[in-house]
């Protein structure tokens, strides 16, 4: 559960359809969790040369954006594959919330699911934060979930969620609890459907 | 599972197949930590009974193969997996969608699921794809029409006489590419080609159940009065062989096209997206991407997996050399089955290409089957993503006769300019 209100850092990261393989490459997935380092291996093959030395140029490795709680991106970032494994990977890095211009339709769903906040802003907007950032690295970034506002720099910026993914991310039920009070009409629903569509049961071969 | 329980085992399957191995199947997996996920796969079987698809399950193979195959996915039925190709089941009328572990264990719990509505586009094509090019070359043309973010969080409805031709399997790769033009799903209406495909499949609805569902299916079609947010409509008369240049399946560019200059991009985040495309591609503008030599050849994944694909694969590699290592993996079992049957696998296996077991094996780059840093791959696969098939790994997307006729001549070129089963 997140609070309504979110401050920190912000680091930004250029380009279009950044998909969930480079955010974290296919080799890295199936660890658990816990064990699976996918804070660094976040980004890995852009940040790490091949004998694991690190990049410095990248922006998730440089130190002026050390402890950032904004990821700060592009139209349609997390394209690609659904697999949660990038949104653990910039959570376990330390991001808290990333705004873009658009996300990719799984990543998105996922986001809200697992707390990382996925906020939608126009491309202006999106260049005018990144610009504020590079210019002053410790800008500090308002997130404000209650009035859907971002706010940087004295300039108030409106952002875009869906109201579920904002219900989820600030309330303390789950997907699991909310449907629980939609039972009664689940089952409903269900009596009718098995009777009309009987074929729809599969056959096990 | 949170102490939850499933709530219609009869209706869920697991199916193993990024993890499945690609060779030596008899050892299982080699991997420690694949080997856990096996075992924690037959617990979750024996403890909810879900019927396991392991990788030594006959029936095994890529779920978007396996699930049209075995009559799992019918049309009309919503279709959720773990995948982001779930689009493919569009191919058969189905609305296959792809969740993540949330999502999942909450279907498994109530057969329902919190979801944005998808917002629909229609895409009409006419006309009939030309002879020599195929379902891949027609829906890597869509995605370069509409964009890599053209699909963004709708439905694209497929119509028109261009689709209608098509087989079953061709839809089902048409369907397959509209993930990677950001749609959640993609859906082709379902008619009597539809019903033949699925008629008498193993999960399918037999008697008078079969009948029921014949009624219904037969009423679902693109409505009159929908509303969609976009309509496209074109004509594949002109399509060519297309191949992808960059690292999103919207760079692409038909075989007798050059590299594009980045200053032609429509706009300036474009035009920088293709400069480090270029860069990772380690490719120069203005070059015709016809003559580029290739280190290897990859033909199957969900995409291009299935046995009209390998036909196709094999009509251009019969009684030829490949010159370049390559690997060819059925997306299913039965489809393996099915191609040994027709010596396909003597095709592939006498012209020096390996030809390994079901599964997605080197379309993602795990495990047992990587593009080595540096080296081109010609793939029948859905992305030439940076890293896609390994780190460091330059994928150019193409069809299936395409890629095998980089095998044999070790770079692209255009299929229709060689003769089909050897011909000098």
């Amino acid at each position: 559960m997140k609070s309504l209100m979110i401050v920190g850092k912000g680091v930004p990261l250029d380009g279009q359809n950044i998909d969930t393989d480079q955010i974290i490459p296919g080799r890295f997935v199936y660890a658990p969790r816990e064990t699976g380092e996918f804070g660094h291996h976040l980004f890995h093959d852009q940040r790490y040369l091949d004998n694991g030395e690190t990049i410095s140029t990248h922006p998730l490795n440089d130190a002026r954006h050390a402890g950032a709680s904004f990821l700060i991106a592009e139209e349609n970032f997390g394209a690609g594959s659904a697999r949660p494994q990038a949104v653990w990977a910039i959570q376990d890095y330390g991001i808290e919330v990333v705004l873009a211009v658009s996300f990719g339709g799984v990543f998105r769903s996922n986001s809200s699911r697992l707390d990382l906040v996925p906020a939608i802003m126009k491309r202006e907007e999106i260049l005018f934060v990144k610009a504020k950032v590079r210019e002053d690295p410790e800008v500090e970034i308002r997130l404000d979930l209650r009035n859907l506002t971002v706010s940087v720099d004295q300039e108030n910026l409106g952002i875009e969620m869906n109201k579920l993914d904002v219900f989820r991310l600030t309330s303390s039920l789950d997907d699991l609890a909310l449907t629980k009070r939609y039972g009664r009409e689940i089952q409903e629903f269900e009596r009718d459907y098995v009777e009309r569509f009987s074929w729809a049961s599969l056959r096990k071969s | 599972m949170r102490g939850l329980v499933v709530k219609t085992p009869a209706t869920k399957y697991a199916m193993v197949s990024h993890l499945a191995p690609t060779f030596n199947r008899a050892a299982g997996a080699t991997d420690p930590e694949i080997n856990t996920i096996f075992r924690l796969l037959e617990q979750f079987e024996a403890e909810y009974g879900i019927d396991l698809l392991h990788y030594n399950d006959p029936r095994q193979g890529i779920y978007h193969v396996v699930g049209p195959e075995q009559g799992i996915t019918l049309p009309g039925l919503l279709v959720a997996g773990t995948d982001s190709h779930m689009t493919t089941h569009g191919g058969v009328g189905a609305l296959g969608f792809s969740v993540g572990y949330e999502e999942t264990i909450h279907i498994l719990a109530h057969d329902a699921v919190w979801s944005y509505a998808m917002l629909p586009i229609l895409i009409e094509i006419w006309d009939e794809v030309p002879f020599g090019m195929s379902p891949k070359d027609l829906s890597l043309d869509v995605v370069r029409r509409i964009g890599a973010n053209g699909g963004l969080n709708c439905c694209v409805e497929f119509a028109g006489s261009a689709v209608s031709r098509l087989s079953v399997e061709g839809r089902m790769t048409l369907c397959n590419l509209m993930v990677e033009a950001g749609a959640r799903a993609a859906i082709v209406a379902p008619d009597d080609k539809t019903m033949d495909y699925l008629h008498d499949r193993p999960s399918a609805p037999r008697d008078q159940d079969w009948d029921k569902a014949l009624e219904y299916w037969r009423g679902l079609t693109v409505d009159s009065d929908a509303e969609f947010l976009r309509r496209y409509s074109f004509s594949a008369a002109d399509l060519e062989p297309l191949v992808s240049w960059g690292t999103t399946t919207e760079h692409v560019i038909p075989v007798t096209g050059v590299v594009p200059e980045p200053s032609t991009a429509p706009t300036d985040a474009a035009a920088g997206d293709w400069r480090t495309a270029l860069d990772y591609m380690g490719l120069q503008p203005g070059r015709p991407i016809e003559g580029l030599p290739m280190d290897q050849v990859f033909i199957g994944s969900c995409t291009n997996g299935r046995i009209e694909d390998l036909r196709a694969a094999a009509a251009v590699l019969k009684n030829r050399q490949a010159v370049i290592p390559g690997l060819v993996v059925p997306g299913s079992t039965p489809v393996k089955k099915q191609a040994e049957c027709e010596g396909l696998d003597r095709i592939f296996l006498n012209s020096g290409l390996q030809w390994g077991e079901a599964g997605c094996s080197m379309c993602f780059g795990h495990h047992d089957s990587i593009v080595p840093p540096g080296q081109r791959c010609a793939s029948t696969t859905n992305r030439s993503f940076p890293g896609r098939q390994g780190p460091g790994s330059r994928t150019h997307l193409m069809s299936p006769a395409m890629a095998a006729a980089a095998a044999v001549s070790g770079r692209i070129v255009d299929v229709r300019k060689i003769k089909p089963e050897g011909q000098a």
